[in-house]
């Protein structure tokens, strides 16, 4: 049976999440992110799964598949409302039950009946049209296909057949009714309609000659709710003497069907809101030009890699501004560790900082900034970055900054990642660099990966499990920072002409724009 | 019902700005100048005309139907003139009535009957206007303007708008149909015309709720359903006027592009300059031009304006080099606001033009000044033909202007070869102003005939002609006269 869009079935949920935010978050200023990300969702309790890294790859590929297929054109649209309406019919059926087993003047009457009515069959349209999209769309993932499977089944059991079919019925009952006011004198007066003229339609028709192209709406927002309940409801009971067959036919109603609501369906719905959080988070990311993808899960020895790959909350924080400039990198083979050194403010710490954030989004089954990425399932990420706020005198800082290092080497393992970001800067160069080299040592003994931001250049060379790469100047010869980050060794390519190929307007790429 | 003024079968599309590349061509070909000449001020007039410039036409019998029509408009301006005020007139007053500001919605219900009272003067006036021209035109598009408002607009329709007006008024009581919502709550408020005959026995004995003069929430309550009634309707009132006063300003719209002619036209005369109605070529590259001069130089008070003659056939791309301050960027905005003037319809700055339809024009101008600009120039020059290359169809023309000359010279003449190259390639006319000797030596020496060479001509006392003549590119621009020309004999 479906368990939830999250994780395939009940063995690979962990047994517990973590709620509270991890320590590498700040450094990473994934607690920006994340908070972003939640906060137009404070209803629903994501932040277990922003926290929770998952290494069970199963569950990360699930998660990318569904991801995928929410991407896919029109799934979101026809996905997000359907739970959205689901998650708050969630919110109100407790409300309702309460309210229709009341005793008070306020509560048993055929108001709140009215809004049982109005809450059954949003619900029961929700499910029907998602097994219809479902169809429609050709959804394919298991964590969406295989919801439209559940409900499907659930559309074929004998309990729903006769909550739907005796729900319809009521709401086609109503929908049959049409009755008039007449207004005078502080006085409303009921009748049936009898097919009095629509003055809006004569207008129309009079005037239809000049009608063409889209009007605009002149019709003020008015409060539809009654400012009276008692008008309301006076208006509504004498409509329950003039109507008794259909009012009883809703009564009935209520009394079969006291809680409605799936439960599969509804953690369906709640679960949902983490892939929509996100989405709706990089929407205007994308839309100012950036590219998200879902990397592909690098088994042990694979290469690992990210193309065009940028830091997200800087993005996010920027978008008014213009994007940053993307960076990537790889490594292969031996290579294990990334040095990057360069000019300062040159975009080091925020380049370590995107391969952080990324890794840790994999890690949730999210997609992650780039165009490509290969990444691997990491056991641990350990950040330790610069602390600012204790300005202490140099070997206070030292002490401090290995104290916080020690504990990661020790538990680190060829599966961590480590992001290390200008360490020992408070020491002198003689110093930082013999320090330097140890606890590289130590890191590279360790197996793990790692990309250390140094204002040490001798790093770069410390062994062939390193890499070295280089916040870039403009080679106009102005010295400009470009922000990025490239391996040091040149692509060979004139400088012209590798801005022409990057407006795609060489003879080859020109000819294939033109000819679509 | 509709104008057609300006096409046989749709009315001008008047957007508040254009897509960044034609928003280029208004800088590039100076067509500012040119607009401000048409409007006179009148700021929907000049919106008007550039919707008319920045939309070209690409078949000729849509060229010619507007021709036609601006040809009768010259001969009887004063027709032009007197549709004009009426449909200014009318948006006027629809402007200034601030009744869409009342809050109260009775207030707002009388105010949009009012309003819609006042249009139908406007449209008894153009049929009246209508009326006395029956006859006096030949054009196509004209005969069935006439037409229509004569049919459309005649005096039994205007008398029952009048007559419906007068009716609307709440005497016996409003009558409100509704249905259950989804709460089963009312719901579609719908204002029914009452039917007086036997209303008190019919809805004496009715069931009620009475609400007392002392219930202060149930009579806002009441207030607020009657509203809610009232709402829709006044939508319906007001709409029906958006869509007289979208017939008024359409009509606005296209009459004030052909205004707009009739001003431009005036004013050049008036300059001493020619402008002719251009014949239009189907089927090849041609083009034929006697005295083709740039419409803004008049238009701002250079004297003289000296044209260019040319006549060619079959040919796809035009090299101009030569002296700095000889012409060719002035040649270059002469052609390209021929044939956007051309493919509006319009008559166009020239003695006399023969020339075919581009399914597309492009500027492509070295920027004076990019201060604003924070990626390199040479980036922001291709990223800018980046943005123009993503919309290029097959038969445009491309006019280029001192481009790719941000880099040494060696890689930015490979860089224009190259697209040079792949635009004639699939399909495209270019015109290209240019001092790479490197870029254009190699097109001439390559020249399978499709290929025409043009020079600034330097008088040999290094006076300039400002014409233009065919011939090999050369090396130099001629800085140094020019250099001289500011500075004098002293530098």
């Amino acid at each position: 049976m479906y368990y939830s869009c999250l994780f395939p079935d009940k063995s690979k949920e962990p047994e517990s999440f973590v709620s509270v935010m991890p320590d590498h978050f700040s450094d990473l200023n994934l607690d920006q992110i994340t908070d972003a990300a939640m906060a137009d969702y404070e209803k629903y309790d994501l932040a277990r799964h922003y926290y929770t890294a998952i290494h069970d790859t199963d569950v990360i590929s699930y998660r990318q598949e569904a991801m995928k297929e929410l991407e896919k054109p029109g799934v979101l649209d026809a996905v997000k409302p359907v739970c959205e309406i689901l998650a708050a019919v969630s919110r109100l059926q407790p409300k309702l039950e309460s309210s229709l087993n009341g005793e008070g003047p306020m509560e048993n009457n055929a108001m709140t009946k009215g809004q049982y009515l109005n809450a059954v069959i949003k619900y029961i349209v929700a499910l029907q049209d998602y097994a219809d999209r479902a169809d429609a769309l050709g959804l394919s993932s298991k964590a969406l296909k295989g919801f439209a499977d559940y409900v499907k089944e659930l559309f074929e059991t004998p309990g729903w057949k006769a909550f739907l079919e005796h729900a319809a019925r009521v709401r086609a009952s109503f929908d049959a009714l049409n009755y008039c006011m007449l207004v005078k004198d502080s006085k409303i007066r009921l009748r049936k309609y009898e097919e009095q003229e629509d003055e809006s339609e004569y207008i129309r028709e009079l005037f239809s000659k000049f009608a063409a192209g889209e009007t605009k709406d002149y019709r003020q927002k008015l409060n539809e709710n009654a400012i009276a309940y008692h008008v309301e409801s006076g208006i509504l009971e004498l409509l329950v003497k003039m109507y008794p067959d259909e009012f009883k036919d809703l009564t009935d109603l209520t009394k079969h069907f006291p809680h409605f609501l799936d439960g599969v369906c509804e953690r369906f719905a709640l679960e949902m809101q983490f892939y929509f959080s996100f989405l709706d988070y990089i929407a205007p990311i994308r839309l100012a030009g950036r590219n998200f993808c879902y990397p592909v899960i690098a088994a042990q020895g694979d290469r690992i890699e990210a193309v065009d790959s940028f830091d997200l909350a800087l993005a996010h924080s920027r978008l008014s501004t213009g994007m940053p400039v993307v960076n990537g990198f790889y490594l292969e083979g031996k290579e294990r560790v990334i040095v990057v050194t360069g000019p300062n403010q040159g975009g080091k710490t925020t380049f370590a900082r995107s391969i952080g954030q990324m890794l840790h989004l994999f890690m949730t089954g999210l997609c992650v900034p780039g165009t490509r990425a290969q990444l691997p399932p990491v056991s641990h990420i350990f950040t330790h970055f610069e602390k600012e706020e204790n300005v202490e005198n140099g070997a206070g800082k030292l002490m401090d900054d290995l104290e916080r290092i020690k504990p990661m080497l020790d538990a680190a393992d060829r599966d961590s990642f480590f992001i290390v970001n200008e360490i020992f800067a408070s020491t002198t160069l003689d110093d930082a660099t013999a320090i330097s080299r140890q606890v590289m040592q130590r890191l590279l003994d360790t197996g793990a990966r790692a990309i250390w931001v140094t204002f040490i250049d001798e790093m770069a060379e410390y062994g062939p499990e390193i890499v070295s790469m280089m916040s870039m100047v403009d080679d106009s010869g102005t010295e400009k920072r470009t922000f990025r980050i490239e391996r040091k060794s040149a692509d060979g390519l004139a400088h012209a002409m590798y801005i022409a190929k990057k407006h795609a307007l060489t003879y080859e790429q020109l000819m294939g724009r033109l000819r679509v | 019902m509709n104008t057609y003024l300006m096409y046989r079968d749709k009315s001008l599309d008047v957007p508040e700005s254009f897509p960044y590349t034609r928003e280029l061509l208004l800088n590039d070909l100076e067509l500012n100048v040119l607009l401000d000449n048409m409007a006179q001020g009148d700021e929907d007039m000049r919106k008007a005309c550039r919707a008319a410039l920045l939309q070209p036409l690409t078949r000729k019998e849509d060229i010619l139907y507007r021709q036609e029509i601006l040809k009768e408009l010259i001969r009887e301006p004063e027709f032009a003139r007197e549709v004009y005020s009426i449909a200014v007139d009318m948006i006027h007053r629809r402007r200034t009535e601030h009744v869409w500001l009342q809050s109260q919605m009775n207030a707002l219900f009388r105010g949009a009957v009012g309003i819609l009272r006042m249009t139908t003067e406007g449209m008894r006036k153009l049929r009246l206007l209508a009326e006395k021209y029956t006859g006096k035109f030949r054009s196509e598009g004209l005969v069935s303007f006439i037409e229509m408002l004569k049919s459309e607009l005649d005096e039994a329709y205007t008398a029952k708008i009048e007559a419906h007006l007068d009716e609307l008024s709440f005497n016996d009581g409003m009558l409100i149909s509704a249905r259950f919502g989804e709460k089963l709550q009312g719901e579609k408020y719908t204002l029914r015309r009452l039917d007086k005959k036997g209303i008190r026995l019919k809805w004496m004995f009715a069931p009620n709720v009475s609400i007392s003069s002392k219930d202060e929430d149930g009579l806002k309550d009441l207030e607020l359903r009657q509203a809610r009634v009232i709402n829709e309707n006044v939508n319906t009132l007001a709409q029906a006027t958006d869509h007289v006063i979208a017939f008024f300003s359409t009509l606005r719209d296209e009459m004030g592009f052909y205004m707009g002619c009739l001003n431009l036209k005036e004013k050049l005369l008036s300059c001493g300059m020619d402008v002719c109605f251009p014949a239009v070529e189907e089927g090849q590259a041609r083009r034929v031009y006697s005295n083709l001069y740039d419409v803004s130089l008049p238009l701002i008070g250079v004297r003289p304006v000296i044209g260019n003659d040319m006549d060619y056939t079959g040919k796809k791309l035009y090299i101009i080099t030569g002296a700095n301050q000889g012409g060719k960027s002035t040649f270059l905005r002469s052609l390209g606001q021929c044939q956007l003037m051309l493919q509006a319809g319009m008559f166009v700055g020239a003695a006399g033009c023969t020339s075919h339809i581009v399914s597309g024009l492009y500027t492509h101008f070295r920027k004076e000044e990019d201060s604003k600009m924070d990626s390199g120039k040479l980036d922001e020059e291709l990223e800018r033909m980046s943005r123009i290359a993503d919309e290029i169809k097959p038969g445009s023309v491309i006019l280029f202007n001192e481009s790719f000359a941000a880099t040494n010279e060696r890689e930015g003449a490979e860089i224009g070869r190259q697209i040079t190259q792949a635009l004639l390639d699939s399909g495209n006319e270019v015109f290209s102003v240019t001092h790479l000797y490197t870029l254009s030596h190699p097109f001439y020496e390559n020249n399978d005939g499709t290929g025409v060479f043009l020079r600034a001509e330097r008088l040999s006392d290094g006076q300039r002609s400002f014409r233009l003549s065919e011939g090999e590119p050369q090396r130099t621009g001629y800085g140094e006269d020019v250099y001289k020309k500011v500075f004098g004999s002293e530098a």
